[in-house]
């Protein structure tokens, strides 16, 4: 009996551990995830709109330009799905963790995963590219070099631009990304049992 | 190799080959990759989340225009959490030291 309770001790532990670790990969990349989804959903700002009502703010406008101006490059590269699947996946598995509130005691063992799945997700997309579109040999570094371009987007315009209004001031982002996490495990613990 | 084209059985398996750290590439590299697209991308189709939305839907009933731009951030960024759930490596990061 108590092996019993220590053995669910154990497993708890790491279910609450990688859950956290999960979290905190998606702290750190809710932007980067967001800004290609955007680009893969065809995204289109009314710019006037939003900019009439935070038209005080001259850097925010200016990364509005910047954002829009990286969703139109990714429309111009005409990612197919297959390709926006390496990229987002290039930008969940991170193992710089800058940005992530959420104390996690990384194991060294984990931060190799990330590497690995991170080089192989790199690896796939330039087999990919080389395959698919072989009269392109510079589309690969066309999309790494896109990637590098959404560090130039802070996730406080976008917080500020698309999400304060939803969210309230009190809120952030961090939060509502692990809401969205959460109730989405609870939907399927819910559908399972 | 798991990782990105989910419904793909050889890249699952390609997955688990990595923990016997034989080759950074499977063997089922190449083959997996002839095939076509098979992976449709994200879409919305996922049940809209409780929260935040519902509590403000109302208000964003009531305006419109900027507020289409919020509540369709609202579901990209919901469809991108999604779809690191979709991601077997990223799912896995939770299971492969439980055993």
């Amino acid at each position: 009996m108590i092996a019993l309770i220590v053995d669910l001790k154990i497993f708890f532990y790491y279910d609450l551990f990688f859950f956290c670790f999960q979290l905190s990969l998606l702290e750190e990349g809710w932007r980067d995830l967001f800004i290609l989804t955007a680009a893969e959903q065809q995204f289109s700002l009314n710019i006037s709109d939003v900019v009439s009502k935070i038209s005080k703010n001259e850097n925010l406008k200016s990364d509005i330009e910047h954002f829009q101006d990286l969703i139109l490059k990714f429309k111009h590269m005409d990612i197919d799905a297959n390709e926006f699947i390496c990229l987002k996946s290039l930008v969940l598995f991170k193992t710089v963790l800058s940005n992530c509130q959420t104390m996690t005691n990384t194991h060294l063992h984990d931060l190799h995963t990330i590497a690995y799945l991170q080089d192989q997700a790199q690896i796939l997309l330039n087999t990919y590219i080389n395959k698919q579109y072989p009269s392109q040999p510079h589309r690969f570094a066309k999309l790494i070099h896109l990637l590098a371009g959404l560090r130039s987007i802070s996730s406080l315009t976008i917080e500020e631009l698309f999400f304060r209004q939803t969210i309230g001031d009190k809120t952030h982002m961090e939060q509502l990304v692990k809401d969205m996490y959460q109730i989405n495990m609870a939907s399927i613990v819910a559908n399972s049992t | 190799m798991a990782l990105l084209l989910k419904e793909s059985s050889d890249l699952i398996s390609a997955y688990h080959f990595r923990h016997h750290h034989h080759h950074p590439i499977p063997p089922t590299f190449h083959h997996s990759l002839s095939s076509p697209p098979i992976t449709s991308p994200p879409s919305l189709i996922h049940p809209t989340p409780k929260y935040p939305l519902d509590l403000r839907t109302s208000i964003i009933e009531q305006q419109h225009q900027a507020n289409d731009a919020h509540e369709s951030a609202a579901r990209i960024l919901f469809s991108a959490i999604n779809w690191a759930k979709t991601v077997p490596a990223f799912v896995a990061l939770s299971n492969h030291d439980q055993v």
